[in-house]
């Protein structure tokens, strides 16, 4: 194992990592427009969900091994379910704080439920998603260090090889891409900010 | 053009709204006044459906509110909130066209109303077109607000205390422009104020309600004429004895106290006389204290030096009004004629006093802030 398996393991790894956010985007985005039609069951929902939020990942990746074995939808689903839990609670945080002036002018206007959505209420909620969207992307690149565990490649095997080696500077071939990794799609997130969010909100860059 | 039918909405055993029964003529601008709690603001709020009553009928243009889609409902009644509720993602030309896109107008037909609307309040359209609600004072955003709810030529305009969040100056132009622009277009307004000068200001028709009934529905004249009730009263406060419940006369308007001269009195008196009241002119009277006329410094100084006494100077160019004159009449007469007074006589010709600019001003001043 050298810096030779580097590009590979970078590729795999970020593989791993941008499939779990989409499907985490998919699903928080859904999950969290969802809940927030619904307060009361949400009260319920979401505690529960931060309960299973705390759940170590190497615990759940173990737990979703017995079920699928040592194969790569192992670790897309463990790593896609936890880059959900940011997104879910944002979308459903920015949907909710939407100032109840504009749900009533929009109402009045005569937009439908889903026109009030797409054009009201998710805008205004957006720079709160897109904080989730970043958070999850950044955890995600840590969690996929844990692909490696179950056999699927990654910047996890260099640690992990370092580890039962003993060997320092194989720790840091995994470590430190992981690391310029989570700070370039962070700061990818970040421009994606900057372009997406109306213009009408930049300044203030708050939903309220 | 609107109907209320014994209209009710109770939450559990509290009735919010108690058996309301009005109609509205179309072109009308009629304001729903009165204390917090009245259930003014959601009696507006049924006519777009945004609450829905728990017993009667709403009718418009007599078709029942219930039978139509709440959406398309909405649609057509303009809606104007207190809190503005411009959407912050949106150009003030977006805002404004937010219903005509809804209703799938052309991008042609949306730029043609923004441009005719922002001219309307004159806002010009390359300055402000493509701003955003945040760069905007308060006033400038319900302005927007106004003209989104006016965008799509609804019938009907719902207003909910739309000023009632801007300093006084802003909320008096606005109401200037609402004013103007319901004359304008012709369009039935129902606005929702808890400010009587506010309500007697706009309205054709005032309904003040109080807690869920309707108490008085009448226009401003009558209202402030023949309130109901002594909370209506209350609510009228210092309007009620202003200048429309009676009509003010010369007597409210002169200066009394005014010093008369006899026309026999010699030249010297009558100018000592000037001199200490610091005046150019002196209403003259006989004996029996009836007006003759006036004299003046100019005359005295040009022939005084010929006569004794005062009586061939005497001139009758001075307007005169009588004591139970109309007062506006006082007033034009007194601009028109360029007289520098008038003199205000009673039935037999006495003198009771002068009408002079400073007197009227005050009297004016007095009528209007009391």
């Amino acid at each position: 194992m050298g810096i030779h398996d580097l590009p590979h393991a970078l590729a795999v790894h970020l593989f791993f990592t941008l499939s779990s956010v989409v499907i985490g985007l998919v699903l928080g985005v859904t999950l969290g427009i969802l809940l927030s039609r619904k307060p009361k069951l949400s009260n319920v929902v979401l505690p529960i969900l931060s309960v299973f939020n705390t759940v170590p990942g190497i615990v759940f990746i173990g737990l979703l091994l017995l079920i699928w074995g040592m194969e790569a939808i192992t670790v897309l689903v463990a790593l896609g379910i936890y880059a959900t839990f940011p997104i879910l609670k944002n979308t459903y945080a920015g949907l909710i704080s939407v100032n109840p002036q504009y749900i009533e002018a929009a109402k009045g206007c005569g937009m439908s439920q889903t026109q009030q959505l797409f054009r009201v209420e998710l805008p205004l909620a957006l720079p709160t998603i897109i904080g989730g969207l970043r958070m999850s992307t950044v955890y995600t690149v840590s969690w996929a260090v844990l692909a490696s565990m179950i056999g699927q490649g990654g910047l996890g095997e260099f640690i992990y090889a370092g580890i039962s080696a003993n060997d320092n500077g194989l720790i840091l071939l995994g470590a430190i891409p992981a690391a310029v990794l989570a700070f370039v799609l962070g700061s990818l997130v970040d421009l994606l900010q900057t372009y997406t969010v109306p213009k009408g909100l930049r300044k203030r860059g708050s939903t309220k | 053009m609107l109907r209320f039918e014994h209209v009710s909405l109770s939450y559990g055993s509290q009735k919010i709204i108690d058996d309301i029964s009005f109609s509205i003529e179309e072109g009308q601008m009629v304001v729903l006044i009165g204390p917090s709690g009245c259930g003014k603001t959601t009696t507006l709020k049924m006519i777009n459906r945004l609450i829905e009553p728990s017993q009667g009928k709403i009718y418009l243009n007599d078709e029942d509110i219930t039978k139509k889609d709440k959406v398309d409902l909405r649609r057509h009644i303009g809606y104007v909130i207190q809190q503005i509720g411009l959407f912050p993602n949106m150009t003030v030309a977006q805002n404004i066209c937010v219903v005509p896109t809804l209703l799938k107008y052309s991008k042609e037909e949306c730029d043609r109303i923004v441009h005719e609307l922002l001219e309307m309040v004159n806002l010009p359209y390359e300055q402000y077109a493509h701003k955003y609600p945040s760069e905007m004072s308060g006033g400038q955003q319900q302005r927007i607000g106004i003209l989104r709810a006016l965008a799509a030529s609804p019938p009907i305009v719902l207003m909910d205390e739309p000023f009632s969040a801007l300093d006084p100056m802003t909320r008096r132009s606005l109401q200037q422009e609402v004013r103007s622009l319901q004359q304008k277009l012709k369009k039935t307004f129902v606005f929702v104020t808890h400010d009587m000068e506010e309500a007697l200001d706009l309205a054709d028709v005032i309904v003040f309600m109080d807690r869920g009934k309707i108490v008085q529905m009448a226009p401003p004249e009558e209202m402030l004429a023949h309130p109901a009730s002594g909370q209506i009263q209350d609510f009228l406060g210092k309007f009620i004895h202003s200048s429309s419940t009676r009509t003010l006369t010369a007597a409210d308007f002169m200066r009394t106290g005014i010093y008369a001269v006899s026309a026999t009195k010699g030249i010297n008196e009558c100018i000592s006389k000037m001199q200490r009241h610091n005046v150019d002119t002196l209403i003259v009277v006989d004996d029996k204290a009836a007006y003759q006329g006036t004299v003046s410094i100019a005359d005295i100084r040009l022939t005084g030096h010929v006569v004794k006494s005062i009586e061939p100077l005497i001139r009758c160019n001075t307007p005169t009004v009588q004591t139970t004159d109309n007062a506006k009449d006082c007033f034009e007469q007194l601009i028109s004629s360029g007289a520098n007074y008038l003199v205000v006589l009673d039935e037999e010709k006495r003198v009771q006093g002068i009408i002079t600019k400073t007197s009227m001003a005050s009297a004016m001043a007095e009528q209007l802030w009391g």
